[in-house]
């Protein structure tokens, strides 16, 4: 009886006291709930796609109408139809700026993780660095590209310099947040029983600081990819970017546009890849997601 | 068999003494005060001295502000004093905090919203290395003692604040305390909750022979609980006065309505409102 009892304090969590009848009322009440919240799921997805086919659709007819030139605006089925000739090209072209924004990422993020972990310890290093970061932060770091390829040449250590840097402000400010905003009782209950820094970094700052740092990998997730898209304008042979400069100045328009739509789709694998890990790392905390 | 002093039978000032090698002191503090320095310098709490023998229920209450919570921490070891002494089972509180001797209840569960309940309950027995079959099998015996039995899967979220004051409680207990500090627990629940956990701390304390100190600014559940209730003033906090509840143990409900219930309560709420 006992169980039974605190079962339905559960399930009605935060009501004075369940009786057996609230349970059974609740149980039946939940069924076309569900339903009703599943039409609502689809239809937060329908009507987006609707949109967007309503768009392609009106601009492939505006195109058709207009007698626009496919070097001025491309209609959307030129795009696919270019997008399908050159498929492997353009696919063989991703690799190499995929592999240069992962590496400036991991390389950026793990630079931001360490020294946020060292400023909230060490005050001293805060109060000389922090300050200096955030004056970093306000540069605008593509605006950097020529002065680092002039010192550190035109190579791949240039590019991912300017990935990891992109990948750094962000994440170290978010992440400093985190690893400061602990509610004060939880830091004196682990100093009630005397935990170490280290146990009170381990146990208690890094949990909590979890959704800061996937708010500052969402960031730099996809800020990492047009970065290095970016980067490779200013001088590169290989990648997405170089696609779209080179077919930029030999007006092949309809292949910049390809070129486009697949680093923006690479931006969403990204974004999405970052959102889904930190469903399964960071489960506590799904306040921040639309529709939860 | 150790002999057992009471501070009453001895002339002032060697009961301060003696009260240090007195096997059955959990608490002794002096003159406690605690000033925070600036223009002017912000007095918290002023010549606070308060001994607590083993196994006492005692209350503090005062209104808002007059530094009850502040006598915790002093306690605790979390805030220094900048006057005075405290002496926790002979021993500084920084020692004490040191071998643990802290059990700390807040005004909110504060549980970890990314482990479970049982590993809430488990939190401090890991951070001091007990070993992990141990502090499984303490933190379910403590779910079993504050009515939590198979509750321990669920996340805090999922509990009602009842239940995660309970969680809380049983947090406090894994370690075994000499002293439990509570500090305002129960002002988050409602009036029917209130009463209930009272019961059941009170149940708690008895089985397992703890020692409470107890903060509130609740007459009727200080009255009820208490052993001894301590008056607190306005900041700077002083003690104004202390009542001794001779209420029999256990405490039952229909005992908030006798007369020396009601005649300590409406005393309280004298010197509390003057």
């Amino acid at each position: 009886m006992k169980s039974l009892s605190t079962d339905d304090e559960v399930t009605n969590a935060g009501t004075k006291a369940g009786s057996s009848a609230s349970e059974v009322a609740a149980e039946a009440g939940s069924r076309p709930r569900n339903k009703v919240r599943l039409l609502r799921q689809l239809l937060r997805w329908v009507i987006p796609a609707l949109v967007v086919v309503a768009i392609l659709a009106i601009w492939q007819l505006l195109v058709a109408v207009l007698h626009l030139k496919p070097y001025f605006i491309p209609s959307p089925t030129d795009i696919a139809l270019t997008l399908k000739d050159n498929f492997r090209y353009i696919a063989d072209n991703c690799m190499p700026t995929l592999g240069q924004a992962g590496l400036g990422f991991a390389i950026g993020n793990g630079a931001a993780i360490l020294m946020s972990v060292w400023f909230v310890h060490v005050a001293s290093a805060r109060r000389v660095f922090y300050p200096l970061a955030i004056i970093l932060q306000s540069i605008p770091l593509i605006a950097l590209t020529p002065i680092a390829i002039v010192t550190l040449g035109n190579g791949l250590t240039t590019k991912i310099v300017m990935v990891g840097l992109i990948s750094f402000f962000p994440t170290l400010v978010n992440l400093m947040r985190g690893l400061s905003a602990v509610d004060v009782n939880m830091l004196q209950l682990f100093q009630s029983v005397h935990a170490s820094r280290w146990k009170v970094l381990r146990k208690l700052r890094w949990p909590n600081a979890l959704p800061y740092l996937f708010a500052g990998f969402r960031i730099t997730a996809s800020a990492a990819l047009l970065g290095a898209i970016i980067v490779e304008w200013l001088g590169s042979d290989t990648g997405l970017g170089y696609l779209i400069i080179n077919s930029t100045y030999q007006f092949n328009t309809p292949f910049l546009w390809a070129s486009i739509f697949v680093s923006s789709v690479l931006v969403l694998i990204a974004f999405g890849f970052v959102v889904l890990i930190e469903h399964l790392v960071v489960p506590w905390n799904q306040t921040a997601d639309v529709g939860r | 068999m150790p002999r057992v002093f009471h501070r009453s039978d001895l002339p002032a000032g060697i009961g301060d003494v003696l009260s240090l090698a007195d096997p059955g002191s959990l608490l002794e503090m002096r003159d406690v005060g605690l000033t925070y320095p600036g223009r002017p310098p912000l007095r918290a709490l002023e010549g606070i001295s308060l001994s607590m023998r083993q196994g006492q229920f005692v209350s503090l209450i005062g209104p808002s502000g007059c530094g009850k919570s502040t006598l915790l921490r002093i306690i605790a070891g979390i805030l220094e004093p900048t006057a005075g002494e405290v002496v926790v089972e002979g021993a500084s509180p920084l020692e004490a905090q040191r071998e643990h001797r802290f059990g700390f209840v807040f005004q909110d569960a504060v549980l970890l919203p990314w482990l479970s309940v049982q590993e809430n309950v488990e939190l401090l027995t890991e951070l001091v290395g007990i070993a992990p079959r141990e502090r499984r099998q303490r933190a379910t015996d403590l779910l079993r003692l504050v009515g939590l039995t198979g509750c321990g899967n669920f996340r805090p979220d999922q509990l009602s604040g009842g239940m995660r004051q309970r969680v809380s409680i049983a947090r406090a207990l894994a370690l075994e305390p000499a002293i439990l500090l509570m500090d305002e627990p129960f002002s988050a629940v409602d009036e029917f909750q209130r009463e209930l956990l009272n019961n059941e701390l009170l149940r708690v304390w008895a089985e397992r022979q703890s020692s409470v100190l107890f903060v509130t600014h609740h007459i009727e559940e200080a009255v009820f609980l208490s052993d001894r209730v301590m008056v607190m003033s306005p900041a700077p906090g002083r003690f104004l006065e202390q009542v001794e509840v001779d209420l029999p143990r256990p405490r039952t409900d229909d005992m908030r309505v006798s007369p020396e219930f009601l005649r300590l309560r409406r005393y309280l709420r004298e010197v509390l409102i003057h």
